[in-house]
């Protein structure tokens, strides 16, 4: 879905003493089929930027258009009820928010809400449990007494269920070990790449996620959107990106480093550990020490 | 969420002002001194006195009128709802207004607002407490005012603890509520449709996480207490201490000028 921000504000609080600005006249346009991240230091917005996109915030001056559904502040919230039917949202630590008897149960409660008949929604749920590996054996268990990372899955497997067309992730891999991390981001990216009009947006910290997945990126800094690109453009401007609070990928420093420590030229645009391993190859041909590899 | 945005109950709001800079144990005694001799008259001249009290300490707290209205949404519908319940029930004095079923008495129309009147005071000198009392502050109080207590084997340090604990989870409470809310509507909770008994029900997926959540924290909490040694009350020095000065002898002398003035117009 195509997403389209016109000066898009919104103050915490309003009103009150503990006002506080989040957003502050965002203009973004973000095309459909699309994998894009946001990156920016804590407090820059992401998340309240990303709350916009399914409607559980509203602006509070300045308009955000979903697809077909636009969201004024005097937007009524009955009226996105249907938008959140094609707007998943998948937040930090999203296993807080399991609660239902069985696990079966838990991932079905999305569908159900949206009208499907229980039959439906429990084989919608088997569908979805089975591509975030969840085995069969667990599906009558409670959804407490599985181990976290399994509980982060089967949360995954409840906003999967949906069926959205837009697919929003705030910090999804939070706290998880470097496989997991690397198992989860792997499954969202073969969920994005199985229609053409699935779009993610992914909020992150962690560059190396954002530079290997995403068609663009974001950067947001004071509630603002300083920056947006491809990743070759975001990350070739390492020292900007330092200014904000954010670094380069691992792969990006490490090429860098060999290439001021040694001269010469060298793309320090890698971001794969196969791609890095090619430039390192290709470098270190092309200043004659090939003998060894 | 918008509906945890006008929640003043236990909110603090820092200002530099002289109610701020009061010894909570003086703030403590002080709405203890009010809220009991606040019912003891109904003579007009003490309920001047105290909407003047309440009036003065309000003014001096540079609390923002605004965000007080904002939170007192709520509780204005109480006290409407006390009113009306007076306004019907009571059968003295003269028929002000008969109309087929209804019948209004003066004496109705005069106990409701004497009752809305107090409940508004009561109130707003007890939300003053919170708003312009850090909790860490409060519960230092508390502990120090109930310290007599002791002697009678009550765990005062205990209750203290708690209720300092207690106090500093709300806001957590309150934000983990907003996204738990927020996770679910996302995944088409929808809380405002069909009869009370399906709207009810609609608050499981909110409550059980909310709970679960609660007893994690709780548990956390109690490991870290205790890898951090902490034994108690026995032997425990305070890192901050109190200080009384002549401004909480004066404001608490002024309420107890108060006190005296209503049990003098009551009996007398």
């Amino acid at each position: 879905m195509h997403i389209q921000a016109n000066q898009l504000t919104y103050t915490y609080m309003k009103g009150t003493p503990f006002e506080k600005n989040a957003l502050t006249k965002v203009d973004l346009s973000l095309s459909s089929g699309q994998f894009t991240s946001i990156i920016g230091h804590t407090g820059s917005g992401k998340s309240t930027l990303v709350q916009h996109l399914n409607g559980l915030l509203k602006p509070t001056e300045g308009t955000i258009t979903i697809g077909d559904w636009i969201i004024r502040p005097e937007t009524k919230q009955k009226n996105l009820y249907s938008l959140r039917e094609h707007v998943g949202m998948v937040f930090q630590f999203p296993e807080h928010q399991l609660f239902n008897e069985t696990i079966l149960q838990d991932v079905a409660y999305g569908p159900i809400n949206f009208g499907k008949t229980k039959q439906e929604a429990e084989d919608i749920a088997k569908e979805c449990l089975h591509k975030v590996g969840i085995p069969e054996t667990l599906y009558d268990q409670s959804p407490f007494d599985i181990s976290g990372g399994q509980m982060r899955r089967v949360a995954i497997a409840g906003v999967l269920a949906l069926d959205p067309t837009l697919l929003i992730l705030d910090e999804p891999t939070a706290g998880l070990d470097p496989h997991g991390q690397e198992t989860i981001m792997h499954l969202f990216y073969e969920w994005f790449q199985e229609t053409d009009e699935r779009s993610i947006v992914l909020v992150t910290h962690q560059m190396e996620d954002a530079a290997r997945y995403s068609d663009q990126i974001l950067v947001m800094d004071r509630g603002q959107v300083v920056d947006q690109g491809s990743p070759e453009h975001i990350f070739s401007k390492g020292t900007e990106l330092r200014k904000l609070g954010l670094s380069v990928p691992q792969s990006v420093q490490l090429l860098q480093a060999v290439r001021s420590e040694c001269g010469g030229d060298m793309e320090i645009d890698a971001f794969t550990l196969e791609e890095t391993v090619n430039r390192l190859l290709v470098y270190l041909k092309k200043r004659g020490v090939n003998d060894h590899v | 969420m918008i509906m945890f945005d006008n929640v003043i109950i236990g909110q603090y709001v820092p200002r530099d002002s002289v109610i701020h800079k009061m010894d909570p144990r003086a703030k403590l005694l002080v709405l203890l001194i009010f809220i009991v001799f606040l019912f003891t008259s109904r003579h007009p001249v003490v309920l001047a006195f105290a909407v003047v009290l309440t009036g003065t300490a309000f003014l001096l707290s540079k609390i923002p009128v605004r965000y007080f209205i904002k939170g007192m949404r709520f509780i204005a519908i109480l006290i409407f709802f006390t009113f009306l319940l007076h306004l019907f029930m009571t059968r003295e004095g003269t028929i002000v207004v008969e109309w087929s079923w209804l019948t209004i008495y003066s004496g109705g129309l005069i106990e409701g607002s004497f009752i809305a009147l107090r409940l508004f005071l009561l109130i707003l000198m007890a939300s003053l407490l919170t708003l312009t009392t850090t909790p860490i502050d409060l519960t230092d109080g508390m502990e120090m005012l109930m310290k007599p207590l002791k002697i009678v084997r009550v765990p005062t340090h205990e209750l203290a603890l708690m209720m300092s604990i207690a106090l500093r989870f709300i806001p957590t409470l309150l934000g983990e509520t907003s996204k738990i809310v927020k996770a679910q509507m996302a995944r088409g909770a929808n809380f405002s449709k069909g009869s009370l008994w399906t709207r009810l029900k609609s608050l499981i997926p909110i409550l059980i996480p909310l709970f679960v959540q609660s007893f994690k924290r709780a548990e956390d909490l109690a490991i870290a207490m205790e890898a951090r040694g902490y034994g108690g009350g026995e032997g425990r020095t305070k890192f901050r201490l109190l200080s009384w000065r002549k401004m909480d002898s004066l404001a608490v002398g002024l309420f107890i000028v108060f006190a005296m003035l209503t049990v003098v117009f009551r009996f007398v």
